[in-house]
């Protein structure tokens, strides 16, 4: 490939999609601009999750690290994220702080190149990509900036509906179903949500192109039937919860989401809507549609609340990638606006009144940017530990062995802690302050000086940045306290042989019970 | 036909062949990027659509990095059930052979097609043209400069480490060198012993000394500890009560040379001291 080749490919459309990939990096890397470790709460839990495959070396028969105990719903239902994460940490040899730094804005980039490919066909793809960058990251919603399954999720839409949309061949069927049997395995909301948008495709198609129709339905199917035995009680309490009313989350509602996505690219989305019914044609139903079907549905669960609770706080994301698409369509038809032929010719207007449309459009991209950018700058983000936290909870898991398991700390770290240390906590937030939550708080706050609750509690490591006045905890760094009990234990026995005593001990005692028992009887 | 699947195939050879020995090099993060995100994604798209019609460039490229992130994630969920497990090893060798499998698959599929149709790149080592006007000359000086300072930038991002993470670690162990076996009880005038560590990450040299206080009266001190950037500095540090009594505190401080307040609030530890 020589020097012209290259020029030659490098058209003027491909660097606008540059510009525009660039775009949706930084607006992915937002978020984690001045915090170079983790931000959101969901995404110390899949580092936490990912973490433990490969320690294991498996992602089977798993415990929850957090706790210990069985695996939590998030650890089997997004397994194949957490899989894919692993995958790439072990082949890349990247940290995983520049992973979950720099990786949202790749995943990002690729969406939004996906969007262009879905769209470019239909005249639109480089409009549907700028307002595709504009989809906002909140803590509440989540969002591109953060490497969660949503929004790796959000890569496969377009794609899924580039390929529905334009092959027939049993090999694009192949591709649906690989895709389909990703995401029923990282994250089936998305599964579900790509479901949704596609049903009315397949419905257009149903007289015209029963086959496709039926190849498309099967290669949906296929994947989720499949799975259907490992998720039957997942399918039956989402069945059920569909009947029952459920409260919306305070955090998550399609009002506050509309102002944090823009007015301007709502007013396009409808315009797109508008030009995408004008032009007729199954794609383009199927993509106004589809985008209909998934916002009624919200707008049931949001007004009615019945439905997934998390097809709608997980929804309404995919509600926005499907709202840019069609308001590509809108922007288009924005900068191919021109005044009538006659007027133009007669009157001999100026240059730029010849090209009102581009111009319009120059003008709208702009003061969309200047509102959307400052706007995605000052999302507000909550920061879950600093830096100190960060290298004491490293040197935790340099320094300190496997008989030192479990932690007290701030609730709020817990899962930070468990990420980075991959040692057990006695709590942390997964969503709301529990019970045991307020517990630890009491424990901190009264200078942890209750050692009974540690030993119930089989806690042997303390990390609290408040005064501690326990003569049995020995700080052995900053801010980082062990047990006494739990050095002694350390320093004569191993796990496993604490393990063999125990079961040693077990057996005298029922053995002792049984000797007891005989004893009572022959009384 | 295009070479690019004998390229994909050697860049996977060199990936292994980087990453075995010495599993820490850029080789690594430069080709462990496309052979996760694209390589795998490619082959099986030139393995299902093998023709040039029908699909563009552009979307080939979109649809690699989308079937690359799911066939990764399939192929360690079926690794997960065989014996070789996640490892290292097993994904570097399952994932290369899967792209070379597939690669054969697309060998045989092209070959079937008339060579007019086929797709494939044909990646040529070819002196640059320099073009006709002083326009293209121009045009290729920049775009050869645009690309080694890409390349540049990327070899400066990996090689050198982020600053700002500016921090000196500061803790001690055992006297065996790991948490726990710290003195517990000791004898009026018997010497205890931990081992103090100290780890200078604030990207510049650092002269410490250490400060060892029973019950607030210095009992031991360490000086003249220098430490270079990322050095680490870990020694047998004592101290020798001389009053008995229960728990007393046994404080470790770190200060920087000629610095009168210490870095850090004290360590602790406490001890039983008898007669």
């Amino acid at each position: 490939m020589n020097l012209s080749r290259i020029r030659r490919v490098l058209k003027y459309e491909y660097i606008l999609l540059l510009l525009v990939m660039a775009l949706a990096f930084y607006m992915a890397f937002i978020p984690h601009q001045h915090y170079p470790y983790p931000v959101h709460l969901d995404e110390w839990m899949h580092l936490a999750f990912s973490n433990e495959i490969i320690e294991e070396a498996s992602a089977v028969g798993l415990a929850d690290p957090f706790s210990g105990g069985t695996p939590i719903a998030n650890q089997t239902l997004e397994v194949g994220f957490h899989l894919f994460l692993a995958v790439f940490h072990q082949i890349s040899g990247l940290p995983w702080l520049d992973i979950f730094r720099f990786f949202p804005g790749i995943v990002f980039m690729m969406t939004v190149l996906s969007v262009y490919v879905l769209a470019q066909r239909q005249g639109f793809g480089w409009e549907a990509a700028l307002l595709t960058c504009l989809i906002p990251t909140t803590v509440g919603i989540l969002g591109p900036g953060f490497l969660v399954p949503v929004a790796m999720g959000m890569l496969f839409i377009p794609l899924a509906l580039f390929i529905a949309f334009n092959f027939r061949s049993w090999w694009s069927y192949v591709v649906l179903l690989i895709f389909i049997l990703f995401l029923a395995c990282m994250h089936s909301a998305t599964a579900v949500g790509l479901i949704i948008i596609l049903i009315p495709y397949i419905l257009l198609n149903l007289r015209s192109d029963f086959r496709h129709s039926v190849g498309i339905t099967l290669a949906l199917a296929i994947p989720v039937l499949a799975a259907l035995p490992w998720l039957n009680t997942l399918v039956l309490s989402a069945a059920k919860a569909m009947f029952n009313p459920e409260p919306i989350s305070g955090i998550v509602d399609i009002p506050r989401v509309i102002p944090s996505y823009g007015y301007l690219p709502i007013l396009l989305c409808l315009l797109g809507i508008f030009l995408l019914a004008m032009r007729r044609g199954k794609k383009n139903y199927g993509l106004v549609f589809g985008s209909l079907i998934l916002f009624v549905l919200l707008a049931i669960f949001f007004t009615f609340h019945y439905g997934i609770g998390m097809m709608y706080y997980r929804g309404l994301m995919y509600m926005m990638l499907m709202m840019s698409i069609v308001a590509g369509a809108g922007l288009m038809a924005v900068k191919n606006l021109k005044l009538p032929e006659g007027f133009t010719a007669r009157l001999k207007v100026p240059l730029v009144m010849r090209n009102v449309g581009y111009i319009l459009c120059l003008i709208l991209i702009g003061l969309t940017l200047y509102i959307a950018i400052p706007a995605r700058q000052n999302i507000p983000y909550y920061h879950m530990i600093d830096r100190e936290d960060y290298e004491a909870f490293i040197w935790i898991k340099e320094n300190v062995g496997s008989g030192y398991n479990k932690a007290i700390l701030d609730p709020w770290k817990g899962s930070a802690f468990t990420a980075i240390s991959s040692k057990n906590v006695y709590t942390w937030i997964g969503a709301y302050p529990t019970a045991s939550d307020m517990e630890a708080y009491d424990f901190l706050g009264g200078g942890s000086i209750d050692t009974p609750f540690l030993r119930e509690n089989g806690i042997s490591i303390v990390y609290t940045r408040s005064e501690c006045n326990n003569a049995d905890l020995t700080e052995v760094r900053k801010y980082v306290y062990l047990l006494k009990e739990a050095e002694i234990q350390q320093r004569w026995l191993g796990p496993d042989e604490i393990q063999m005593l125990s079961i040693q001990l077990s057996r005298l005692r029922s053995e002792v019970g049984q000797d007891k028992q005989a004893f009572r009887l022959s009384e | 036909m295009g070479n690019d699947l004998i390229l994909l195939n050697l860049l996977i050879i060199v990936l292994i062949v980087a990453i075995i020995p010495s599993p820490s090099n850029v080789v690594r993060i430069i080709l462990g990027f496309p052979f996760v995100l694209f390589f795998p994604g490619y082959v099986l798209m030139a393995a299902l659509f093998p023709r040039k019609e029908g699909i563009g460039g552009i979307e080939r490229v979109a649809l690699s990095f989308g079937l690359s992130i799911a066939v990764v994630a399939l192929l360690g969920l079926i690794l997960n059930y065989t014996s070789w497990g996640m490892r290292l090893e097993s994904i570097l060798y399952s994932m290369a052979s899967f792209i070379f499998i597939i690669s054969v698959i697309t060998w045989f599929r092209r070959r079937r097609l008339p060579q007019e149709e086929r797709f494939g790149i044909k990646f040529q080592i070819a002196l640059p043209s320099w073009g006709t006007s002083v326009f293209d000359k121009v045009l290729s000086v920049i775009l050869v400069l645009a690309i080694l300072g890409a390349l540049g930038i990327i070899g400066y991002v990996i090689a050198t480490p982020k600053a700002g993470q500016q921090f000196t670690e500061f803790y001690f162990l055992g006297q065996e060198g790991r948490e726990g076996s710290y003195p517990r009880e000791l004898i009026v005038g018997e010497e205890g012993r931990v081992v103090v560590g100290i780890a200078n990450n604030e990207y510049k040299i650092m002269n410490y000394w250490v400060e060892l206080r029973i019950n607030g009266v210095k009992n031991n001190e360490v000086e003249g500890i220098s430490l270079t950037h990322g050095e680490r500095w870990e020694n047998g540090v004592s101290f020798t009560p001389k009053v008995a009594g229960m728990k007393q505190k046994i404080e470790f401080l770190l200060y920087e040379k000629g610095e009168a307040t210490p870095l850090f609030e004290p360590l602790r530890l406490w001890v039983d001291i008898v007669e």
